[in-house]
């Protein structure tokens, strides 16, 4: 391998993810201003299109079982084919393997992941306002063990079917694993300290940095400006089902007006172990 | 099969044959798990548990003994990825497009998989339109003529593509067991070629309301040639880096090219028609 690695930008939706993904790309760029609908798609989420072009293959006539047995080929072809030492991507799915055993994402190529935890309690509501679905038909979703992402039909047009289980198992499946190096980082501190996370992420990463860039990176990405652009231009990855803009708040502990007290000990009850690991109990 | 008509003095130009093929290629020059590459060009295909594919020097085709029993697993496969190597294999260009004519002019709708091609073209072979080619599209230099060389009329659909069109999901058969996709095959539009009018490139953008279309020029039109070119590093790997780059380019020096962006609903299919028919008559 010459060297080319995969950077995993992971988290349970809603938890962080796009905004990290903003930050990065600010700093890549020495600290430049972003614009939300044209951040590089090859950081996100892996495409039936790539399937296509890196395997050879009609990946849309594939099933579910044939697409996860060629996930590792897959994220072996794209390293193979790329030009710059670090790969960026976007992942919600939780770690797993192929029926024979390997690792999707495959450790020889992984130079590390970043996992960004968020409080339950504020994804299930953001969650419910991305997808317009209720908060309890959330708080359900985030309890199933056997849930993914983009599979419900196989029509997910157009990324690949992303196993994602359940809130607290995908926690765990990332940071109890001892493959890839991992780092956890809390969307809480993110809001709080976000050069400081930036600047952690950075060396998680190996993203050669300076501190300018930091700095302006995470001024050129602040939820404000995030927010203006949408509210402008919209975002192309809102969901056309949402009932709120993509960037809504940007901040946390949003649960407490929006939660029932029998919805939060719903989530208490099913994620508090994994919950108090983070603090958040 | 549905397989495209001959053409010319009825001299077959690729021969299938069913016969026992070995599992992979000895010391490919690439694999996946689903294609070998032999250093000879020679190309092993695998796809599910039973159908192999062994197709050498752009005019033989092997399907394995063991695929027999799964033929629209064969069907499925040889119109699409097993022609796309073929069509390398040839040193021919083929887009990875769906194609239309009317009044004896193409359009080729072009863009990676999930854009919505084969939709929009059954969409429009059901309001006038003739279906030349579904998702591989082969394509011919006729003098200062761009022509479209008709193919497979058997197009996939999704479910929710199928109802969009008016049909029902079940009725319709599917063309890889335990795979929700649907087979709807049409009449074929034409046996000769068809002078291409137009590419057109789909996009998808949620934000819209409308479909906006627009004229691509400069490298925007062509780039990146992966979303115009039937599988483009395949074709690479077959050695066609350069011919692949010049045909799309002159294509683009011949053809206008334009961008069609979607709103994802399928209910923006009806206002497509005057779209399209806006760019085929020059408009």
């Amino acid at each position: 391998m010459a060297g080319v690695q995969f950077g995993w930008l992971v988290s349970y939706p809603k938890s962080g993810n796009t905004w990290m993904r903003m930050m990065l790309s600010s700093l890549m760029s020495g600290g430049g201003s972003v614009d939300i609908n044209a951040i590089d798609s090859r950081i996100g989420i892996a495409t039936f299109a790539e399937m296509d072009e890196f395997l050879g293959v009609e990946s849309c006539e594939l099933t579910r079982e044939e697409i996860a047995i060629a996930r590792p080929a897959l994220h072996a072809a794209i390293a193979a084919d790329h030009d710059e030492p670090l790969i960026l991507r976007k992942v919600h799915d939780r770690y797993w393997r192929t029926p024979s055993g390997g690792a999707a994402f495959v450790p020889d190529i992984s130079r590390g992941a970043v996992y960004l935890v968020r409080d339950p309690r504020d994804i299930a509501v953001s969650y419910s306002h991305h997808r317009g679905s209720e908060i309890d038909r959330m708080i359900g979703q985030m309890a199933d063990d056997d849930v993914a992402l983009a599979s419900a039909t196989l029509r997910g047009k157009e990324q690949l079917p992303q196993p994602l289980g359940s809130w607290n198992g995908h926690v765990l499946s990332w940071l109890d694993q001892t493959e890839i190096p991992t780092l956890a980082m809390r969307y809480e501190d993110m809001l709080s300290a976000p050069t400081a996370c930036l600047a952690k992420v950075a060396m998680h990463l190996g993203i050669d940095t300076a501190e300018a860039h930091l700095h302006a990176a995470v001024v050129a990405t602040g939820f404000d400006i995030l927010s203006i652009q949408e509210n402008a231009s919209g975002f192309r990855e809102r969901q056309t089902s949402a009932m709120a803009a993509f960037f809504r708040q940007g901040r946390s502990g949003g649960w407490r007006e929006q939660l029932s007290a029998a919805q939060a000990d719903r989530i208490v009850d099913r994620h508090g172990a994994v919950m108090a690991r983070f603090g958040y109990l | 099969m549905s397989l495209p008509p001959a053409v010319g003095d009825g001299a077959p130009e690729i021969e299938l044959r069913c016969s026992d093929i070995p599992q992979r290629l000895d010391a490919p020059a690439w694999s996946s798990p689903f294609i070998d590459i032999g250093t000879d060009g020679n190309v092993l295909m695998r796809l599910g548990q039973h159908t192999r594919f062994l197709i050498r020097g752009g005019r033989e085709v092997i399907v394995d003994e063991g695929a027999a029993a799964h033929m629209p697993d064969v069907e499925t496969f040889l119109v699409g990825a097993v022609s796309g190597v073929l069509l390398h294999q040839r040193n021919d260009l083929a887009l990875h497009a769906s194609c239309v004519a009317i009044d004896d002019r193409a359009v080729a709708f072009v863009g990676p998989s999930g854009r919505g091609k084969s939709t929009l073209a059954a969409f429009l072979a059901a309001r006038g339109f003739a279906l030349l080619t579904d998702d591989v599209c082969r394509i011919v230099f006729q003098r200062q003529h761009v022509c479209v060389v008709p193919g497979s009329c058997r197009l996939r659909l999704w479910p929710d593509a199928a109802r969009a069109l008016d049909h029902a999901p079940e009725t319709l058969p599917t063309g890889r067991s335990g795979h929700p996709k649907r087979v709807l095959v049409l009449p074929v539009g034409s046996v000769d070629p068809v002078p291409l009018a137009a590419v057109i490139r789909l996009a998808i953008d949620t934000r819209l309301k409308t479909p906006s279309l627009s004229r691509l020029s400069g490298p925007a039109s062509v780039m990146p040639v992966e979303d115009l070119l039937y599988r483009a590093r395949l074709g690479r790997r077959l050695g066609r880096r350069i011919p692949l780059f010049q045909g799309l380019t002159r294509l683009a020096g011949l053809v206008p090219v334009f961008s069609l962006t979607r709103t994802g609903d399928m209910a923006d299919l009806p206002g497509l028609v005057g779209l399209v028919a806006s760019v085929m008559t020059g408009g």
